[in-house]
């Protein structure tokens, strides 16, 4: 069972704490609202601490003890005597009495406990600040207050100043500006608060959205923002004059107002500064431009890269490419890849890593990877793309030597060998013509080492046509036996009825048959068929070659077996017209293949055989070009301007009408090029702008504007003039007394 | 000694002489008393004494005699008191003049009197009445400041211009300043010698307009010591009309059309493509059909550019038809050469060449850039005009035919200068070229200002030639300037005017409205140096063809009367005493 004292602590306990509650409630309203007015988190924190400390001095929470609080209780409830102090006191100090007394009042505030009500009451507090929440949220949701009100003082620097046209108004009937501020709304995506300011010369993010607002201390009959030569009427609303812009392009603007007399006023020029959204920059670290592997080595590439944009990062892709094959049999595969760890929304730096694991990437000796990263920003509706330079990497090849025949260009290398018997065909010929001061053993071993390159040329053709390579072991033989002092022996003996026979031109096939015959008895005794059936097996008989051009390589390939008999004879006369036959069928070969490439590429049209060179020119038409090419001369405006100036300054006048609109005219032209260097030309604008409007300038003043006037204008190329001249008395009759000498 | 007698009453000379005689007549007859003694005749002539003494009275007779040398010293501004008190002391009673411009000196001097001139000297105006005078100039230093200045005052936009002039040595280290329009500054130099420098100061014009340049002279720190003006009349490019056939397209006519068409030129092309068969190619001008080569065609054109193989095959009508243009409307005949031209030229249009080895020609004012050409050069000829001319040789050339000229060049491929990145030179080369080629605009009127600089209520002669049978010239303040016919050419007008308006004034031709000649007046504070120059030589040109040569000064003085009187007196005395004796 509680103490009647524990009783009374608790009951202390949960009161203060309501009490301290009530404080911060009375806090809490205000600073909601503070920040829904100014969206200043200072604020609202001052606000909040301001209030919380002044009524904590005033209502002193520290004070509440527990002895106010049986006080209190006292003077609530009849019931408990006015005793309650006795439940604090220390047994030991009271009397029975006291001690009879103090278990009656125990009895009773255990009664009374359940309708007891705490002293403070929180209702006020409670309802105080909901209101305040809720209005709060009202003027949040529903933008209700332009935040320049808050912040009505503006910098007497940045208040706008009109000026009026007619310098007879009075300074006192000046209508002057009791407000002024832009409210600038930034792109959704930029996720920035909207910003207000007093200072009229903006420099925002481009698509931000500006919204001026003008109130004046009297009653103007319209005010009209100017903007690169278009007026735009702002509209009156709540007592002030407002407009909305996108800012799309950079630019000038000025106020005109037209007071309620009539009378115009102008205010200076401000500048519409755009900022771009920046393109997200990267920057990839730990990667070497180029990267190159083993076979067997463990082929991973990792790298960081650090992107940054101003406004945030969507996404970041690598963008890799694997290339398979070399030549004209190259294939390509493009593959996005995502980095590693995720990219957090909205994130202005960010360091995302990579690993590429090139046999994960399905890739093969002699394989290539490029890849580049493609960085993405928040930017809408068309972000910002910013690609980083091109990686490679490569798996080195081992065997990239050996000739491949792939896909249907068998022809692919074949201008190697063409090129190698024509350098036969012309090594052949300096043979024969260094035959007479040759010694005779220099002479045959020359012309048995090319009948050693012919042969060698025609193993590689023979690879073509499906012949077993043979070259590795012949050649080595082949040296050794040149080694030897006999060098003809062996293969005149191998080859000698063949020789024999093949001195007539005819029948290359059926000695090649038969030599060939011979090794390949064994697969053909195996299949009995394979005259008579199609082989999709063999690659050669299958795709590689057309009949006619198979043939033809067939033939070329016997030519070349007579063409090295012959230099293996020593005849190298005999062996070059045949050289000459197999070059023309090489040739021949590689012709059709390249009609073959062009078949691909360009379908010539039909050629009219009976039109053909007949000079027919009935369908020819002459014909017409008719272009207006003038370059358009470049700011005629300020040009016209210049000139109408100098008339200004030299005879001074008043402004008219029409030099008004000229200057105006000059002054759009200008504000391009003020936008560029505004250093330099934004006086000049202005200056033109004053004269467009009509101001009387000193003449200083026009100077400095004509200056700059001619400083703007580009400078001329030459170009051509038509001279003039008076033909005179005197003139027409020197001619004409020429022309009777003539 | 007869000669140098005149007489007052010359025109009563008869009559007095006529009465004389019959007088004297009168007298022989009285006196004649039968015989002729020597008493009568000693009377006769007494007699004719006393009548010759009346009549002589009556006659005035003057006599020439040489008068004595009588000196004069004019002071103009600026002159030394030193000089005038010398020229005092040496010759007493040496009459000083103070001169002021305008001045009527013609009651002040006489003829054949020795004048000295100290100062300045007269204005030029003033100068004429100094004729018939000994003048001496006494020596004036030369003033410090431009002395000389010299530039196109009637220009063409995009035109370089130059301002040449000449500085007398100024004290301290001095700066002279070119500004243009606005006080943009154009060119500047720095006084680097102590007497006399020559100056040359370059600009561009950039825009149209009627413009005042200034000459300011600066000193080291910066401060603008003096500033003078320079008047310009800039005017825009005239267009021009541009036709151009050949026998083929080819790359170097294509270049050149894109140039003239891009300069705002109308160019016309006509490029034959097969037999019969042509392109047809209208820039900046409207399309009318077909391009024939008539004569209404050819006299439309200022130009007609054409190939030698359309020439060649050009029939014998054509090429008539292509010389009457010429001579007659002034057209403009530039053919693109090719080796035919230097082999079998076209007779009415041939030029003599020279072989040359070189197939490359560089110009001085393009250093460094190798132009292609044909291996020829024109051979030079006293009815060749040269438009291109480089150490080798003529390189462009043209030859005046009646009102029109024809040309040609021996340049080849010049679009390569284009493909170089050489736009510039490219386009100075054709530039010069089409535009000497061109026909000429036929202007109705000339005017020619004769003088430089042209002073507030100072004398401004000016020359007019014009086709008006009586030209009228206004002022534009509205009064109507009298012309004097010039004694030969009965088309050229020169009259004077006196503008009191500072800055621009123009005469207007009232017959035709659009002729109109704008001329820049100015103060007499500016351009002193100049002015005080120019009148000191004038006035020295005065001084040295009166130095000498003027016999001394004769005046006709009347014989005195008193004279004849006595010789009156003593014959009458003779003729009363003798009776008596």
């Amino acid at each position: 069972m509680k103490s009647g004292k524990d009783i009374l602590i608790a009951i202390h306990k949960k009161w203060l704490l309501m009490f301290l509650l009530e404080i911060l409630l009375f806090g809490l309203g205000p600073a909601v609202l503070a920040y829904a007015l100014t969206k200043s988190l200072l604020i609202t924190a001052i606000t909040f601490a301001v209030i919380v400390l002044l009524l904590s001095l005033f209502l002193k929470p520290w004070n509440y003890s527990l002895r106010h609080v049986s006080d209190y209780l006292d003077s609530k409830l009849p019931h408990l005597e006015y005793s309650t102090f006795l439940l604090i006191q220390e047994n030991e100090e009271l009397s029975q009495l006291a001690k009879l007394q103090r278990v009656r009042v125990r009895k009773e505030l255990e009664k009374a406990l359940r309708h007891l009500k705490p002293e403070r009451n929180m209702r006020f507090a409670i309802i105080l600040a909901f209101v305040l929440v809720l209005g709060a949220w009202v003027i949040h949701h529903f933008d209700l207050v332009d935040h320049t009100k808050i912040s009505d003082h503006f910098d007497a620097g940045q208040e706008v100043i009109f000026s009026p046209v007619d310098t007879t108004v009075s300074q006192k009937a000046q209508p002057s500006l009791k407000n002024q501020s832009i409210k600038i709304q930034y792109p959704s995506y930029t996720n920035q608060a909207v910003k207000t300011t007093a200072d009229m010369n903006i420099k925002e993010l481009q698509g931000a959205i500006i919204t001026w607002s003008l109130e004046f201390d009297q009653i103007i009959s319209k005010v009209i923002l100017q903007s690169m030569g278009e007026d735009h009427d702002m509209r009156y609303e709540n007592g002030a004059y407002s407009f909305t812009l996108k800012l799309t392009e950079a630019g000038f603007y000025n106020f005109n107002i037209i007071d309620s007399q009539g009378r115009n006023y102008f205010s200076e020029l401000y500048s519409l500064e755009v900022v771009k959204d920046q393109n997200p920059t990267l920057e990839v670290s730990g990667l070497p431009q180029f990267t190159s592997f083993e076979v067997n080595e463990n082929k991973e590439l990792s790298f960081e890269v650090l992107v940054t944009d101003d406004y945030g990062i969507q996404t970041a892709v690598i963008i890799a490419t694997v290339s398979k094959g070399s030549g004209e049999s190259v294939k390509f595969r493009e593959e996005k890849l995502g980095f590693d760890n995720a990219i957090p929304q909205r994130s202005r730096k960010l360091v995302l890593k990579k690993k590429i694991d090139l046999d994960k990437m399905e890739m093969t000796p002699g394989d290539e990877l490029y890849f580049y990263v493609e960085v993405a920003d928040v930017k809408r509706p068309d972000p910002n793309v910013t690609r980083g330079e091109t990686y490679f990497a490569q798996i080195r090849d081992t065997v990239s030597d050996v000739f491949e025949v792939e896909g249907s260009m068998g022809v692919d290398q074949m201008p190697d060998y063409f090129r190698s018997q024509r350098q036969l065909i012309i090594d052949t010929e300096k043979l024969i013509k260094e035959k007479p001061t040759l010694s005779k053993k220099e002479f045959n071993s020359k012309s048995n080492e090319l009948a050693f390159d012919q042969k060698a040329l025609r193993i590689k053709y023979g690879e073509f046509m499906g012949d077993e390579s043979t070259l590795d072991t012949e050649v080595s033989q082949e040296a050794h036996e040149e080694g030897e002092e006999n060098v003809l022996d062996g293969y005149e003996h191998a080859h000698d009825s063949e020789n024999e026979s093949n001195l007539v031109e005819d029948d290359h096939e059926d000695d090649h048959d038969e030599d060939h015959g011979e090794e390949h008895e064994e697969g053909e005794d195996e299949d009995p068929l394979h005259d008579y059936a199609h082989n999709h097996d063999d690659p050669e008989e299958a795709t590689l070659y057309t009949k006619s051009l198979k043939a033809q390589l067939r033939m070329a390939l016997n030519e070349m077996w007579d063409a090295e008999l012959h230099l293996r004879l020593y005849h190298p006369e005999q062996s070059l017209p045949i050289q000459y036959r197999i070059l023309e069928r090489l040739q021949e070969i590689k012709n059709s293949a390249r009609i073959y490439v062009h078949r691909i590429g360009f379908d010539p049209p039909p050629i009219k055989e009976d039109k053909r060179l007949t000079g027919d020119l009935e369908e020819v038409y002459s014909f017409k070009k008719t272009a207006d090419v003038e370059n358009k001369e470049v700011y005629p405006n300020i040009r016209k301007s210049a000139e109408r100036l100098e008339v200004l300054i030299q005879n001074p006048v008043l402004i008219s009408e029409r030099d008004k609109s000229l200057f105006e005219a000059a002054g759009n032209e200008m504000a391009g090029l003020a936008v560029e260097q505004p250093g330099k030309f934004l006086d000049v604008l202005q200056g033109l702008k004053n004269l467009g409007q009509g101001y009387e300038l000193s003449l200083e003043e026009m100077l400095e504007i004509q200056h700059g006037l001619l400083l703007a204008l580009p400078t001329i190329s030459p170009t051509p003039d038509q001279k003039s001249s008076r033909l005179g008395e005197l003139n027409e009759l020197f001619i004409n007394e020429l022309k009777t000498n003539d | 000694m007869i000669e140098s007698i005149t007489f007052g009453r010359m025109h009563l000379f008869w009559p007095i002489i006529v009465v004389s005689i019959l007088l004297w007549i009168l007298f022989v007859w009285k006196e004649w008393a039968g015989n002729m003694g020597p008493r009568f005749l000693i009377k006769i002539v007494a007699g004719l004494i006393a009548v010759g003494a009346l009549s002589m009275i009556a006659l005035q007779p003057k006599m020439e005699i040489d008068e004595e040398n009588t000196f004069s010293a004019i002071l103009s501004p600026g002159y030394k008191i030193v000089q005038r008190d010398s020229l005092a002391k040496v010759h007493k009673g040496i009459q000083m003049i103070d001169y002021m411009p305008g001045k009527d000196l013609s009651g002040i001097l006489k003829k054949g009197q020795e004048v000295f001139v100290l100062g300045q000297g007269l204005q030029p105006y003033d100068l004429w009445q100094l004729e018939d005078m000994k003048v001496h100039m006494l020596s004036y230093q030369i003033p410090e400041g431009i002395t000389k200045i010299k530039y196109q005052q009637h220009d063409i936009v995009g035109n370089n211009f130059e301002v040449q002039g000449e500085f007398q040595y100024m004290e301290g280290k001095q700066q002279l300043f070119l500004m243009g329009p606005g006080g943009t500054p154009l060119d500047s130099i720095e006084q680097n010698s102590t007497e006399r420098q020559r100056f040359t100061l370059k600009g561009k014009h950039l825009v149209e307009g009627k413009y005042v340049y200034a000459l300011v002279t600066k000193d080291s720190a910066g401060h603008q010591l003096s500033s003078a003006s320079l008047s310009l009349d800039i005017r825009a490019k005239r267009k021009l009309q541009i036709l151009i056939v050949n026998q083929f397209p080819s790359f170097e006519t294509k270049y050149l059309k894109n140039f003239l068409s891009a300069s705002g030129h109308e160019v016309l092309v006509r490029s034959q493509v097969s037999e019969d068969r042509f392109k047809y190619e209208y820039f900046n001008v409207k399309d009318n059909g077909k391009i024939t080569l008539d004569s209404k065609t050819l006299n439309g054109v200022d130009l007609l550019i054409i190939d030698q193989a359309s020439l060649q095959k050009a029939s014998k009508s054509l090429l008539q038809r292509v010389q009457e243009a010429i001579v007659k409307e002034g057209l403009g005949l530039f053919i693109q050469a090719d080796a035919d031209m230097y082999q079998s030229p076209i007779s009415k249009f041939r030029f003599d060449f020279s072989k040359q080895e070189a197939k490359s020609v560089e110009f001085d004012k393009y250093p460094e850039i190798e132009l292609s050409k044909h291996p020829f050069v024109f051979i030079r000829d006293p009815l060749l005009e040269v438009i291109h001319e480089s150490s080798q040789g003529i390189i462009t050339a043209y030859q005046r035919s009646g009102r029109g000229r024809f040309g040609s060049t021996v340049l080849d491929r010049t679009y390569e200068l284009i493909l170089n990145g050489k736009t510039n030179v490219y386009q100075e080369l054709w530039s010069k070229l089409v535009t000497d080629m061109s026909k000429r605009a036929v202007l109705e009127t000339i005017w020619k200002q004769n003088e430089f600089l042209i002073y507030q209520n100072a004398p401004f002669d000016f020359t007019i030639e014009s086709k008006e049978e009586n030209p009228i010239v206004i002022h534009d303040d509205g009064y109507r300037v009298p012309l004097m016919r010039d004694m030969d050419i009965s088309q050229r007008w020169s009259g004077t005017v006196f503008p009191s308006e500072i800055g621009w004034n123009k005469l207007m031709l009232k017959q035709d409205s659009t002729e109109i000649f704008n001329f820049y007046v100015i103060d007499t504070s500016q351009w002193t140096s100049i002015g005080v120059k120019e009148r000191i030589h004038e006035n020295r040109k005065v001084a040295n063809q009166n130095a000498y040569g003027i016999s001394t000064a004769k005046s006709l003085n009347p014989i005195r009367p008193w004279w004849f009187f006595l010789l009156f007196l003593v014959s009458m005395t003779y003729l009363w005493i003798e009776p008596k004796l």
